[in-house]
């Protein structure tokens, strides 16, 4: 039988392999759209810091309290003083009547919230404020022959206690099995569907089956093609924002939106522990479950649709409820409790998160690849029992 | 080798399904060409893709060389070859490939495959188009490639349906010249058309089929004596007419026409 689907395997491989917009849709332009995505980001949001810091802002100082605070505020960014109070075209700094350098008293920032230019220089505004605030503050403790440390009764140090390869990947561990999963699936889906349910559509499904081939084994085939398919879509991805994300950490300053890296720490983390090779190997298999689940889910679905509108629309609502799984689960903890195990999709985003947080235990991990190949397997049985009835070969 | 096909079912069962195939019954022999005539919805399709075992019959039983088509369905797989025209090929694959492909999932060796690929190359005069993408080739070849990848494994039986529909005179004459050939051979093979002259040149016995049912049966003679016509479209407006198919016979009309005078062809029901 897995002969048989790996003849399958190879004529759907050559078929599709051979199509060079299908592999340029499908497995080349993510490796491209995402730097060129992030790269475009970058660019815009660089560009609009750069104007942004370079700009000579209008500012109106009320009761200035001189010299001292204008150096700060100089050192904060660029400005001429010619602008009149609450003026949309820049931001006032207003002190309390009759302030003098050094007084206590309520400063008012005025500036127009609608524009982005304008939170900036508030924004620095504050800054310049707030230093201020900490020399004028230094200066009166240092009059009563105090430090601006001896008002600090208590100093917190937060020692975190995570495993070495673990610290720093919270984020990855948030952000990176959602979109691997949505990655996998939407990566399978044309695909999938151009391979069964287009199959109908081009008439090319009756020539299989009127051959000595078993149909689990044209199942099995198609399935294990779209697992290959899936994660070579989904590898394209994930090393075009791998790819993304250094390009932006080299180029872009941290300010400017860049110095990311993130995804580089699903290996190395932010300490640059490596992640533990009993987790990567955990991760790898909950991936090749993910697409396994993905696929299979797919090509029934697809086999079970008379043409491909059909199938897409029996296929997105699966597409848009991993999405909303994926997005619910995102900011919860690997839990402890097995039963979210049970559920695929679910427990693969759980098995990836506790893969990089180095948080996980043996019968969650167990139980989520049982559950995940126990499906696999009813997807293919349930792909398999299709193509045995006639259904399979209804087009309308 | 033979092809025996009996099936019966009523007109519509409780589910509401209407039953394509009310009472068709039929053998094949080798070394004949038994032929199904029949206007567009008569079930010649249905008929043969029961017997290619793609579609299964609630009633009545369908056996290829003593082989049940239900109960022996991969078995009787390895006996036929089936050729539709509406099955079409991987477009990205050429006719080499496919025929690669066909071959191992029926199972046969590098060798065999190499030599059938090669008879059938010659046997069908594919050569100038045996390495070209199948999407690439011409409607003759591409019909030459389906012909060949339902031969790859040499059938016993083989089962056509409609095999020169939208063809050009050439590629026609190409399936006619296999048809022969093949029955001069010995082989069984059961054709589904509704060309008349397709059917009189080619066909040792004709089945003729209306509204899912086999309502005549014999060699041309046979039908041409016993219903007292010179040729097979008289025969088949005979039938027509008798069973209200035709405008003025007292039935719906269902589109039949007799149009032997008005068709190009000048014989398609």
């Amino acid at each position: 039988m897995f002969k048989d689907a790996l003849i399958l395997f190879r004529k759907e491989a050559g078929n599709v392999f051979r199509d060079r917009r299908v592999v340029f849709a499908n497995y080349i332009l993510p490796l491209l759209l995402m730097p060129g995505i992030f790269g475009v980001i970058g660019f815009i949001m660089k560009a609009q810091f750069d104007s942004r810091a370079g700009t000579v802002y209008r500012i109106c100082l009320v009761n200035s309290p001189g010299e001292r605070f204008e150096t700060v505020l100089r050192a904060e960014l660029k400005y001429r003083q010619d602008l009149e109070r609450a003026s949309t075209e820049g931001v006032t700094i207003e002190f309390p009547d009759g302030y003098r350098d050094g007084m206590p008293g309520r400063v008012r920032l005025l500036a127009d919230s609608t524009r982005q230019d304008m939170k900036y220089a508030a924004e620095r505004a504050r800054s310049a404020v707030d230093a201020y605030n900490r020399i004028i503050t230094a200066k009166r403790l240092l009059a009563a022959g105090l430090s601006e440390s001896d008002l600090i009764a208590l100093t917190v140090e937060r020692v975190d206690v995570a495993a070495a390869n673990a610290r720093g990947s919270d984020f990855v561990a948030t952000m990176l099995p959602f979109f691997i999963l949505l990655m996998v699936f939407g990566g399978a889906m044309n695909i999938g569907m151009a391979i069964t349910a287009g199959e109908k559509d081009k008439g090319t499904l009756a020539s299989l089956l009127v051959n000595q081939v078993s149909r689990s084994s044209i199942a099995i085939g198609k399935s294990l093609f779209l697992v290959v398919s899936s994660l070579i879509s989904a590898s394209a991805n994930v090393l075009g924002i791998v790819v993304a994300t250094v390009f932006m950490s080299l180029y872009f300053s941290p300010e400017a939106g860049g110095g990311g890296g993130e995804p580089m720490s699903v290996v190395m983390n932010s300490t640059g522990a490596l992640m533990e090779p009993a987790n990567l190997v955990v991760f790898v298999m909950s991936l090749l479950c993910a697409s396994g689940l993905a696929a299979s889910i797919i090509v029934f679905l697809g086999t079970m649709a008379r043409n491909i509108k059909e199938a897409s629309g029996y296929i997105m609502p699966v597409y848009f409820l991993i999405m909303v799984a994926g997005m619910a689960t995102m900011q919860m903890d690997t839990s402890r409790n097995l039963a979210f195990f049970l559920i695929p999709f679910v427990n693969t985003i759980f098995v990836m998160k506790g893969s990089i947080v180095a948080s996980l235990s043996l019968p969650a991990v167990l139980t989520a690849f049982a559950i995940n190949l126990a499906c696999i397997a009813l997807f293919v049985w349930l792909t398999a029992r299709e193509f045995n009835s006639e259904r399979v070969l209804y087009t309308e | 080798m033979s092809v025996f096909a009996r099936r019966r079912s009523g007109e519509e069962d409780d589910a509401g399904r209407v039953h394509v195939l009310k009472d068709v019954s039929f053998s094949a022999r080798p070394g004949e060409i038994y032929g199904l005539l029949g206007p567009n919805g008569a079930g010649k399709t249905t008929t043969l893709r029961c017997v290619a075992t793609l579609l299964k019959g609630d009633r009545g039983d369908i056996r290829v060389n003593g082989l049940d088509v239900l109960d022996d369905a991969r078995a009787v797989r390895s006996l036929i070859g089936f050729l539709t025209g509406d099955m079409k090929m991987a477009g990205n694959l050429t006719p080499r490939e496919l025929m690669d492909f066909f071959g191992r999932l029926n199972h046969l060796d590098n060798d065999t495959i190499a030599r059938r690929t090669g008879e059938l190359a010659a046997y069908l005069d594919m050569h100038d188009c045996l390495d070209t993408r199948v999407d690439k080739c011409s409607t003759g070849q591409k019909q030459k490639t389906s012909i060949a990848v339902s031969l790859i494994h040499d059938p016993d039986v083989i089962l056509f349906d409609e095999p020169t529909n939208g063809l050009d005179i050439l590629a026609v004459q190409t399936v006619v010249n296999f048809l022969r050939d093949y029955r001069a051979r010995g082989r069984t093979v059961v054709l589904s058309t509704h060309i008349m002259s397709e059917a009189e040149s080619l066909c040792d016995r004709i089945g003729i089929m209306i509204e899912g049912r086999i309502v005549a049966e014999g060699t041309l003679n046979e039908l041409k004596e016993n219903w007292h016509q010179s040729d097979l479209g008289g025969v088949f407006f005979t039938i027509a007419r008798e069973k209200g198919l035709l405008p003025g016979s007292g039935g719906q009309g269902r589109g039949i026409t007799d149009g032997r005078d008005r068709n190009a062809g000048g014989d398609h029901v």
